[in-house]
């Protein structure tokens, strides 16, 4: 007895949707190139040799982008770069997102004290300046492991989204289906995995793109003030480097060092919310037509 | 022993309006409900009918009193016991859109509880399941249901699928509050027969709570009636013999206030409705004594002080002090 | 006396959503006389309330009416097609000639403004001149009609109960001594009592104001008591037109006799009522035949063969009767 999966579900009515929509098209483009980027670019590009004869020249037949302080070819660092931003973002918000739920979701369901503790914890969270709690701590932390680095920079982003899906969490709370599953006896963990997680999916994955978005950019600000603790290739320390030690914004040939990953986070950022605009309907069966 | 039995139970919950103020949703109500049995619950709004149902499906808790199921008190049954007693006890709600997951395919969401529960062994079997299930309700093909998203339902469908939901797995007792009030007028019946075929084939019983006296009487035919003001239940009979031959006043003034389409069968119908005030008493600040008496034409000092009690006459019970002069 | 007060004349409404047009309302046509009360039984699809937009001119994007005119006969004998006038000419008509009565009172009050400021700010906005204690008198009048007590007047509107409220709501729309009062669904929502002494109210107060009224429901019980012609719409359509007492007892389309049939009333042979088969129309998907055919039994058993051009006019089944079954001698023999 075979059902026939059906186009209104799953994946393929999701792509469907995000393809349909011109803008989270393109951004779902601009993400993808950056993903294969930084999943098979580093795969293919042998250790960067030092070559201090070439350095800080323009862009060439040789080097597309130029070269750095240290004749190193700009446009493969760019590649081996993006496999770290993207997976310090996709640590940062993975951990934060997990934080949320949890904290929204059992602080939504259970109310009562334990309700009341979570949330004067997630306030004080909330209101403390996130920068500069994240600047003091890479200045106590050093690591070069992305995961890590990752964690450090979703400890200030979580407060907000908990609190906005614990709202979410007691808007269902009391709506007859979830009511009708208690009925039926379905498991409190059953309740909060089919009944309220696919209700706020939605809302989490277009948050997930933007804490992404705004780890990047967090990061990037600690490396450009030289605060990172992070040691590895990253388009971040390619602009402190390009700034600080090559004059590239003075107008020096070494431009393409600075403009080059510069460009580059700016084109993921807009990737990241013109993809985030389809993401709302892909994932919300209502909003399909 | 009955299936279902509500001994004394009363249900307080804290005002909204006033701090400290409390409503006193349910006072005092006993009710029994046999295997089989179909048993109406009727009243306006605010009467407590409805928080009646959710104290039979354990969602209120009764905070005087006790709910028993099978003679057992529900807060002393067994971890296995209670499984059984979710399983045993179902109910359908009014709205059927707001009763199912918008997210999630009507498939998802009805295989949900037969998978946790191992009423069947994996996805095969619980499409197989739920396509008989709903071809013996009348959603054929099935396949065309169980694949749709709520949205994309008539409001008659949905609620076919509520019950449908509640028979997958085999309960003893459907708790059904207002199941069509939300529905289509010409498609009531249909829904309303397909419970009664439900009763009488797998022997299911059904409390049915509506405040439309004429479904009432449709559905529980051979069964009893139950009419609530106020929290307090006024009057319980047969359902024939109590809509012949209402004893309490408030149900013959509910009674003569229902409106008759057929005009050949309107005749006899009084011009006045035998109510001194047409508007109900808050919740909150119930008269003393008769919860009725404000309104009703034949009070006298003791209903104005004394609460009645449910006491038989004539067959039923009756909640009034001067049921014998009326 | 029966001169006619509103005269619709094939008036159409579509919805546009998602470049597809629905035809909400198809082709209505409609006589009501001045000083009667006409009934419109509609289920889910109906079209009942969009038509009652469409004539007050309450029909906003994605709607739009497509065609068709809405004559209003003044009291000094003017002829006017509502459908003509701008949105600023037809404020003029509205509440001092035609008023509306929706739903249990949904939205209608202002929450932040006490009852008496809801009568004197509409009483100002068609006579800015018009005199406080003029108004409140009136305002106390009418109340009183409702049975409702004058300390209702200093009450919010969160303070009244939901029959209340419809009450006030009704009394406000008689402030302007209107011709024609509109109300769709006054009440549904409401407990079986508060609506017996609701309907007496506005039977009452029909007779003594002379009103015309027109009932929108989709219940036959209450209608069956208060109106004197009752149209039927399905899809879109009427179906069927005429005095209520031949709809009921001798109805010539199959959908009013199936309507009359199921419901399920405290008096009635309970073995007598069923349900009519099917489901409500879509109106993005009709059939190219008759649009009840797929729920007709006639249909369905070959007596009728459901050509949907020939149920695109009304037939005269009796002499106040019009019926859109085009079988309706074959039906319905007797």
């Amino acid at each position: 007895m075979k059902k026939n999966r059906s186009t209104s579900s799953g994946f393929r009515a999701f792509f469907a949707v995000i393809w349909r929509n011109p803008l989270s098209r393109i951004g779902f483009i601009i993400l993808l190139v950056f993903l294969l980027m930084a999943i098979f670019g580093p795969l293919f590009i042998p250790t960067l040799k030092s070559n201090y004869a070439a350095r800080l020249q323009p862009p060439s037949a040789g080097h597309w982008l130029g070269t750095d302080m240290a004749g190193k070819d700009v446009g493969l660092q760019l590649i081996l770069g993006s496999r770290d931003v993207l997976l310090v973002a996709a640590y940062a918000a993975s951990f934060a997102i997990l934080f949320a739920c949890v904290i929204g979701i059992v602080s939504g369901l259970r109310g009562g004290m334990v309700d009341e503790a979570l949330m004067l914890f997630t306030n004080v969270v909330l209101t403390t300046p996130s920068f500069p709690m994240t600047m003091i701590l890479s200045m106590v932390i050093r690591t070069t492991n992305p995961l890590v680095f990752g964690l450090l920079l979703s400890l200030w982003s979580w407060a907000g989204l908990a609190k906005a899906i614990r709202s979410q969490v007691l808007n269902l709370k009391h709506r007859e289906f979830i009511e009708a599953s208690r009925i039926m006896g379905i498991s409190q963990f059953n309740i909060i995995l089919h009944d309220v997680v696919p209700n706020i999916v939605s809302y989490i994955a277009v948050n997930f793109i933007s804490i992404m978005k705004n780890s990047i950019t967090a990061s990037v600000g600690l490396m450009i003030l030289g605060l990172a603790p992070y040691q590895g290739n990253h388009w971040g320390i390619m602009i402190n480097v390009a700034i600080s030690q090559t004059g590239a914004l003075l107008g020096s040939g070494s431009m393409t060092y600075f403009l080059a990953p510069v460009t580059c986070l700016m084109l993921f950022q807009l990737g990241s919310y013109f993809f985030a605009t389809g993401l709302d309907e892909a994932l919300n069966p209502r909003l399909r037509s | 022993m009955s299936l279902m039995e509500l001994k004394d139970v009363s249900v307080r919950f804290d005002a909204e309006q006033r701090k400290g103020a409390k409503v006193r949703a349910l006072v005092g109500l006993n009710l029994q409900i046999d295997a089989g049995e179909i048993v109406a619950v009727v009243g306006e709004s605010g009467c407590g009918k409805t928080t009646l149902g959710k104290v039979l499906v354990d969602i209120y808790q009764p905070t005087e009193g006790k709910a028993l199921y099978k003679g057992k008190d529900l807060r002393s049954l067994t971890r296995e016991e209670y499984r059984q007693y979710r399983l045993g006890v179902q109910m359908i709600h009014q709205d059927s859109y707001a009763a199912l997951n918008p997210n999630r395919t009507i498939f998802q969401s009805l295989s949900m509880p037969l998978l946790q529960h191992k009423l069947v062994k994996n996805k095969n079997e619980a499409w197989d399941l739920l396509s008989e299930l709903f071809d013996e309700i009348g959603l054929n093909p099935a396949q065309l249901f169980l694949e749709k998203y709520p949205h994309q339902l008539s409001g008659g469908q949905r609620q076919r699928i509520l019950l449908a939901r509640a028979l997958s797995v085999k309960p003893s007792l459907i708790v059904a509050d207002e199941p069509v009030s939300m529905v289509d007028v010409s498609l009531r019946i249909s829904l309303l027969d397909l419970m009664a075929r439900a009763n009488k084939k797998y022997g299911i019983s059904f409390v049915y709570i509506t405040h439309d006296l004429g479904t009432a009487r449709y559905i529980a035919q051979h069964g009893r009636i139950a009419v609530m003001y106020l929290g307090r239940m006024v009057e319980l009979n047969q359902i024939q013999a109590a809509l012949d031959q209402p004893a309490h006043p408030y149900f013959h003034a509910l009674i003569a206030a229902v409106p008759e389409a057929d005009p050949t069968l309107r005749g006899g119908k009084i011009a006045q409705l035998p109510l001194k005030s047409f508007d109900m008493p808050s919740v909150i600040n119930a008269p003393p004594g008769c919860k009725f008496h404000p309104r009703c034409p034949y009070a006298n000092e003791r209903c104005a002080t004394e609460e009645p009690k449910l006491r038989e006459f004539r067959g039923g019970l009756v909640a009034c002090h001067l049921v014998e002069t009326i | 006396m029966s001169t006619p007060i509103l005269e619709i004349k094939n008036l159409s409404v579509d919805f546009v959503l998602h470049d597809r047009k629905l035809r909400a309302c198809d082709d209505v046509s409609l006589t009501i006389n001045r000083g009667e009360i006409v009934g419109i039984i509609g289920e889910s699809g109906s079209g009942k309330t969009t038509l009652a937009s469409g004539i007050l001119n309450l029909i906003r994007a994605p709607g739009r009416v497509a065609s068709g005119e809405v004559i209003y006969h003044t009291r000094d004998g003017k002829s006017v097609d509502l459908r003509k006038l701008k949105e600023d000419e037809f404020a003029k008509y509205r509440w001092t000639n035609l008023t509306s009565v929706f739903q249990a009172a949904q939205n209608v009050l202002n929450p932040s403004l006490r009852v008496r400021e809801h009568f004197l700010e509409t009483v100002r906005a068609h006579e800015p001149k018009a005199k406080e204690a003029d108004v409140l008198a009136k305002a106390r009048e009418l109340l009183s009609q409702v049975r409702l007590e004058e300390r209702v007047l200093d009450c919010y509107p969160h303070q009244l109960s939901g029959g209340m409220k419809q009450r006030t709501i009704i009394a406000l729309s008689l402030i302007l001594n209107p011709d024609i009062i509109f109300l769709d669904e006054p009440t549904t929502a409401l407990d079986v009592i508060t609506q017996w002494y609701i309907i007496e109210i506005l039977k009452k107060i029909q007779k003594e104001y002379g009103l015309t009224m027109v009932f929108l429901t989709h219940d036959v019980s209450i209608i069956g008591s208060v109106v004197d012609r009752l149209a039927v719409m399905y899809a879109g359509q009427v179906v069927e037109f005429g005095p209520v007492l031949d709809l009921f007892k001798r109805p010539t389309h199959p959908y009013t006799a199936g309507l009359m049939n199921a419901i399920p009333s405290l008096r009635d042979d309970v073995s007598h009522r069923k349900a009519i088969p099917g489901h409500p129309p879509d109106l993005m998907s009709l059939p190219d035949a008759c649009r009840f055919s797929p729920r007709c039994s006639h249909f369905a058993s070959g007596v009728c063969a459901g050509d949907r051009a020939k149920t695109d006019t009304l037939y005269s089944s009796r002499p106040d009767q019009l019926t859109r079954c085009y079988s309706w001698e074959k039906v319905f023999k007797s």
